[in-house]
C-alpha cells in the first residue's frame, strides 16, 4: 500500500511544485512589473522569496529579469546559482556574459560569451553579444567578427546589422559601416538612430545628397534629437545650400541650446556670408555655454583680426593656443595678428611655432575630408 | 618736366582724329557690370577647324598619379600674322598606345577666318610622350615666339625658324630636365632684356616602383581605393633657368636662392610684379604642400616670402592643393591680386593685394568661396569676358579620379567650368548656368588658355580635357561695350614685353594689366593686354611701363581695335 501512499504523496509533491512553479511565474510577472514602476526594492523581496529553493532553470529566468530590471548583483548572484545548479543549462552561459558585461566585468564575459559561441556556434546571439562586449571594452578590431558572424547568420536581424555598421564606424571603416547602417534602416524604417547614424557616415564619406535624405527621415522618426538636426545642417552646409543648413542647425538649437557644433557651424556660416555681427553673435554665445571651446576663440580671434581689433582678436587667439596647442591655424593667425601689431619678435614666435606643428598629417588622397566629430554613441 | 624714358606718342593724333570722327561723343567710365548683358560662350572648335583628341591616362580608372595632370594649351602668334594661332600638348597611357602613330602634342595655324588648319607636322613640334605644360614666348628676342614643352621625362625647347617650323635646340639650349616638370613659364628676372624660365616640377615619381591604389594610406579616398598620391610622394624641385643671351641658359635654381629647397608639388607657375618695385617676382601654387611667392630681391636672387605675404596657406593655415594660378587687378585698385584653383572640398582661393607685399584672402567675402568649393579646379584667370571693364574669373575644373563615378559621391568625374562675374564691388556671381550649354556641359578640364583669336573684341577660352577633344569657348556675349588690345614690342626690354605693366585711365576708372609668362595652368594664354572699356569708345590715357623702366604714354586712343605699342616708338602699325 505504500505505492499508493507514495503515489499520493508524490501528487502531492507535484501540486505543491506545479503550484509552487506558478507562484514563482507570478512572482516573476509582478517583480517585472514593479520594476517597470521603479519599485526596485518590493522586486527584490519578492524575486528573493520566488529564488528561495528554486531550479536552475527558474534562477535563470528570475536572473535574466533582474538584468533586465537593472539589478545586477542579484542578477549575477541567481544566474551563477543556476550555473552551480546546472552547468550545462543551455543559454545560461549567454546570459551570464551579458551580466558580466553589464557590469563591466569584461574578461569575465568574453571568457562566458566565447565559450557560449564555441557551444552553440550557429547561435547568432552568442556573436552578437560577444561583439558588442568588445566594443564596450574599446576592443574595436575585435568586435568586428563577432558582429560579422551574428550578421551572416541573421541577415535580417535590423540590430545586428546596426551594431555591426556602428563597430565599422568605430574601426573608421566607414564605407562598410554606411552599408551596414544602410541595411539596418532598410530592415527597420522605424530606426531613427540607423538613419543618424547613416547619416554620419555618408556626410563623412562625402555622399551629402545621399545624407541629407537619411537625416531627413531621421528628423521626422525623431524629431526632438539635436544631433539629427544638427547633421542635417551639416549635410546641407557640405553641399553647400547654407540657407538649409542654418534652418536646420537653428531647429537643434532649442532642443539643445548650447549645443557647440550648431552654434559654431552658424557661426562660421554667418562668417562666411560677412555677417559679422550675426557671427560674433553665435561664437559669444558658443563661449558662453563652453568657455574652453578653442574653436570659437579662434574664429572669433581671426574676425576680429579682420576688423582690426587686434587686442581683443590676439586675446582670442591666445586663449585658443591656450586650450588648443596644436591648433596650427590660431598660431597662423597670432603671427599675422603681431606683426600687424609691429611685435616681429612675438610674430616670429608664432610664426616658429606654427611651421614646427609641421604639414597636415597624412590623409587620405589628394583631397581632404573636413572633419566630422563622432556623434556619441550609446550602445 | 616730362620725365626721361616718357614719350608722348603720335598715336595722340590718331586717337584724336577718332575721337573726333566718332558719330557721338566719347563717353568714358567702365560700365556698370549689372548693366551688361549676360557672359555667353559656346564651343566653336569643330566649326573652326580645330580638331584634337587629348589623350591622357586611362579612362576608368587612374592607377598613377601620373595619369591625373593632364596637359595645357597655348595661344600664340607664331608666324606674326596677327591671327593667334593654337598649341595644344597632349599625353599617353600607362600602357602605350597599341597601335599606329601615337597621341602626339599639335600646332593649328589661325587663318584669319576664324578657322585652324593643322599644321604640326609641317612645323615639326608633334611630340608624344606624357605632355605637360606649355610656355610660348620669344627667348631670343628675334621676333618669332619659341615653345617649350614639359614632359614627364625631358622638356623640349623648340626654337622657331621663322618660316612655319620650328627647330629642337633642347640640348643646345640646356633645358631638357628630367622628372616629372609641369608649370613653365618665362619672364625676364634680371631684366637684362633676355627671357628667364622658370620650370615647376611636381612629384618625383618612378612609374616602375610607383605604389598601386589601396596600398597605403594615402592611396584612398573617400575609402575606396585610388591613385596613390599626392600626399605621402616626393615632390620634384623646380627649377630656375638664367637666359646667356647666346641661345644657352644656365640653372641658377641654387645660386638664385636655393629656390624650392623643400623640393614642393610644383603645378602653376606664374611671374608677376606683385608689389609694383619694378622687378618680376614668381608664385608656384604647389598641390598640398605650402604656395611659394618669391620675391625679387633685385641683384639675381630671390626671397620666398608666401608666409609673410598670406598666400602660402588658407586664412587657418593649411595648405591647399594649389593647382593654377593668376594675377590680375580684379578691383581696379592698380593692384595685381591672386587667384587659385584648388582640390574638391576647397574655394578656389582668392587673394586682395593689401599694397605692402601682402594679400588678404577674400575668398568667401567675393562670392568665390561659395561658387567653387564644389568643383576641383586648374586653369584659371582674370579675363573680362563681357568688356565692362572689370576683370571676371573663368575656371576650368575636373576631378582626378574616374572612381568617383562609380561611389554614390556628391561630386563626379567631370565637371563644368565656372563663369563669375565681377560685380565691380568686390564679389562674384555665379553666370555659368546662363552662359550657354557648351559652357554648362561637364568635362574633365585641366588646362585653359585666354584670348581672341578671332579678333572680335572679345577673349575667348581654349580649354584642354582629359581623354576628350579641345574645346574653343568662343565669346558671344552680346553686349555693346567696347574694348581695347595692346600688344608689345620690347627693344630695351625683352621684345614680348614680359613683365610690361599696361595702365589704362578710363573716365574714374584705372586698370592694370601686367603682360606675364605663365599663369592658368600649364598654359601661356595671349600676351596682348586686353582691356574692357564699357562705354568708352575712346581711352584718354594709356600707359606702358616696361621692364627697362622706359615708359611710353599714349592719349585719347581709339577704342575696339588691337594696338601695338613698341618700345620708345610708341603706336607703330599692326603687321
Amino acid at each position: 500500500m505504500a505505492r499508493p501512499r507514495g503515489l499520493a504523496a508524490a501528487l502531492a509533491l507535484l501540486a505543491a511544485a506545479v503550484a509552487a512553479q506558478d507562484d514563482r511565474a507570478e512572482s516573476l510577472g509582478r517583480a517585472q512589473q514593479l520594476l517597470r514602476a521603479g519599485r526596485a526594492s518590493e522586486a527584490r523581496e519578492l524575486l528573493e522569496t520566488a529564488a528561495a529553493g528554486a531550479d536552475a532553470p527558474t534562477l535563470a529566468r528570475i536572473a535574466d529579469t533582474c538584468l533586465r530590471g537593472g539589478l545586477l548583483d542579484d542578477a549575477e548572484r541567481h544566474a551563477e546559482r543556476a550555473a552551480r545548479l546546472s552547468p550545462e543549462l543551455p543559454r545560461l552561459g549567454l546570459l551570464l556574459g551579458q551580466i558580466y558585461a553589464a557590469e563591466r566585468k569584461f574578461p569575465a564575459a568574453v571568457e562566458r560569451l566565447s565559450e557560449a559561441v564555441r557551444r552553440e556556434p550557429a547561435q547568432a546571439q552568442g556573436h552578437y553579444l560577444l561583439g558588442i562586449t568588445y566594443s564596450l571594452m574599446g576592443e574595436k578590431e575585435k568586435a568586428i567578427p563577432p558582429l560579422e558572424r551574428a550578421a551572416r547568420l541573421a541577415p535580417g536581424n535590423a540590430g545586428f546589422r546596426y551594431y555591426l555598421g556602428l563597430a565599422y564606424l568605430d574601426a573608421g571603416r566607414n564605407p562598410d559601416g554606411a552599408r551596414e547602417l544602410g541595411e539596418a534602416a532598410r530592415l527597420d524604417p522605424a530606426n531613427a538612430p540607423a538613419k543618424l547614424n547613416l547619416g554620419w557616415a555618408l556626410i563623412s564619406l562625402g555622399r551629402n545628397a545621399e545624407a541629407s535624405e537619411r537625416l531627413q527621415e531621421a528628423t521626422a522618426l525623431d524629431p526632438r534629437n539635436p544631433a539629427a538636426w544638427f547633421l542635417l545642417g551639416e549635410s546641407e552646409r557640405r553641399r553647400g545650400e547654407l540657407d538649409a543648413a542654418v534652418l536646420h542647425f537653428e531647429r537643434a538649437l532649442p532642443l539643445d541650446p548650447g549645443m557647440a557644433d550648431a552654434l559654431f557651424s552658424l557661426g562660421t556660416i554667418a562668417y562666411l556670408r560677412q555677417d559679422r555681427a550675426g557671427a560674433a553673435e553665435y561664437y559669444q554665445r558658443l563661449l558662453a555655454a563652453h568657455p574652453r571651446h578653442a574653436g570659437g576663440h579662434y574664429q572669433l580671434g581671426k574676425m576680429l583680426l579682420g576688423e582690426g581689433r587686434l587686442e581683443e582678436a590676439i586675446e582670442h587667439l591666445k586663449a585658443a593656443v591656450d586650450i588648443d596647442p596644436d591648433r596650427k591655424g590660431a598660431h597662423y593667425q597670432l603671427a599675422r595678428a603681431y606683426r600687424l601689431k609691429g611685435d616681429a619678435a612675438a610674430a616670429a614666435r608664432e610664426a616658429a611655432v606654427f611651421r614646427s606643428l609641421g604639414p597636415e598629417a597624412a590623409e587620405e588622397g589628394a583631397g581632404r575630408r573636413e572633419p566630422l566629430a563622432p556623434l556619441p554613441r550609446n550602445p | 618736366m616730362i620725365p626721361p624714358g616718357v614719350r608722348f606718342s603720335a598715336s595722340f593724333l590718331l586717337g584724336l582724329a577718332c575721337v573726333l570722327a566718332a558719330a557721338r561723343p566719347p563717353v568714358s567710365g567702365a560700365a556698370d557690370p549689372a548693366a551688361s548683358g549676360p557672359i555667353t560662350l559656346a564651343d566653336r572648335a569643330a566649326a573652326a577647324g580645330l580638331r584634337f583628341e587629348t589623350t591622357y591616362g586611362d579612362k576608368e580608372t587612374s592607377t598613377y598619379i601620373l595619369e591625373t595632370t593632364g596637359t595645357g594649351a597655348a595661344f600664340l602668334d607664331y608666324d606674326n600674322d596677327g591671327f593667334l594661332d593654337v598649341f595644344l600638348a597632349n599625353g599617353t597611357t600607362v600602357a602605350g598606345p597599341k597601335s599606329g602613330q601615337p597621341p602626339r602634342s599639335a600646332l593649328f595655324h589661325n587663318k584669319g577666318d576664324g578657322t585652324f588648319e593643322d599644321v604640326t607636322a609641317k612645323a615639326g613640334v608633334g611630340r608624344s610622350g606624357w605632355g605637360q605644360g606649355v610656355a610660348a614666348a620669344d627667348y631670343d628676342n628675334d621676333g618669332w615666339t619659341d615653345l617649350y614643352l614639359t614632359f614627364f621625362g625631358d622638356n623640349v625647347l623648340f626654337h622657331n625658324n621663322g618660316d612655319g617650323t620650328f627647330t629642337d635646340v633642347t640640348a643646345k639650349a640646356g633645358v631638357g630636365v628630367g622628372g616629372w616638370s609641369t608649370g613653365a613659364a618665362f619672364g625676364d628676372y634680371d631684366k637684362d632684356g633676355r627671357l628667364d624660365l622658370y620650370v615647376a616640377r611636381y612629384v618625383d615619381f618612378d612609374l616602375k616602383n610607383a605604389p598601386l591604389p589601396g596600398s597605403a594610406r594615402n592611396c584612398f579616398y573617400s575609402g575606396f581605393p585610388v591613385m596613390c598620391g599626392p600626399r605621402g610622394l616626393p615632390g620634384g624641385r623646380d627649377v630656375l633657368f638664367h637666359n646667356n643671351g647666346d641661345g644657352t641658359f644656365t640653372d641658377v635654381t641654387v645660386p638664385a636662392g636655393d629656390l624650392d629647397k623643400a623640393r614642393y608639388r610644383g603645378l602653376g607657375v606664374v611671374w608677376a610684379d606683385y608689389d609694383d618695385d619694378g622687378w618680376p617676382d614668381l608664385f608656384v601654387a604647389n598641390d598640398a604642400h605650402p604656395n611659394l611667392l618669391y620675391h625679387n630681391n633685385r641683384n639675381g636672387t630671390f626671397t620666398e616670402t608666401a608666409f609673410e605675404a598670406g598666400v602660402a596657406f588658407d586664412e587657418d593655415g593649411r595648405e591647399r592643393a594649389g593647382m593654377g594660378a593668376d594675377f590680375g587687378d580684379y578691383d581696379n585698385d592698380g593692384r595685381l591680386d591672386l587667384v587659385i584653383t584648388n582640390f574638391y572640398g576647397e574655394p578656389h582661393s582668392l587673394y586682395r593685394n593689401q599694397g605692402s607685399g601682402t594679400f588678404l584672402e577674400t575668398t568667401w567675402p567675393s562670392g568665390v568661396g561659395q561658387a567653387t568649393t564644389r568643383y576641383l579646379g586648374w586653369g584659371t584667370a582674370f579675363v573680362d569676358l563681357d568688356n565692362d571693364g572689370w576683370k571676371d574669373l573663368f575656371f576650368v575644373n575636373g576631378h582626378v579620379y574616374p572612381e568617383v563615378d562609380r561611389h554614390h559621391l556628391d561630386e563626379t568625374y567631370a565637371e563644368r567650368a565656372l563663369v563669375l562675374r565681377n560685380q565691380g564691388d568686390g564679389t562674384f556671381a555665379d553666370v555659368t548656368q546662363g552662359a550657354g550649354p557648351d559652357l554648362a556641359t561637364p568635362r574633365v578640364g585641366r588646362g585653359a588658355a585666354f584670348g581672341d583669336y578671332d579678333d572680335d573684341g572679345r577673349v575667348d577660352v581654349l580649354v584642354s580635357s582629359v581623354n576628350d577633344r579641345a574645346v574653343l569657348l568662343h565669346n558671344e556675349t552680346a553686349d555693346a561695350n567696347h574694348w581695347l588690345a595692346v600688344k608689345l614690342v620690347g627693344t630695351s626690354s625683352n621684345r614680348d614685353g614680359l613683365g610690361a605693366r599696361v595702365t589704362v585711365q578710363v573716365g574714374g576708372t584705372r586698370q592694370v594689366h601686367e603682360v606675364h609668362g605663365g599663369g592658368s595652368y600649364l598654359s601661356q594664354s595671349d600676351l596682348r593686354a586686353h582691356f574692357g572699356l564699357g562705354k568708352a569708345t575712346v581711352v584718354p590715357a594709356l600707359e606702358v611701363r616696361w621692364p627697362s623702366g622706359i615708359v611710353d604714354r599714349l592719349e585719347n586712343v581709339a577704342a575696339d581695335r588691337v594696338v601695338v605699342v613698341e618700345e620708345k616708338k610708341g603706336l607703330v602699325p599692326r603687321r
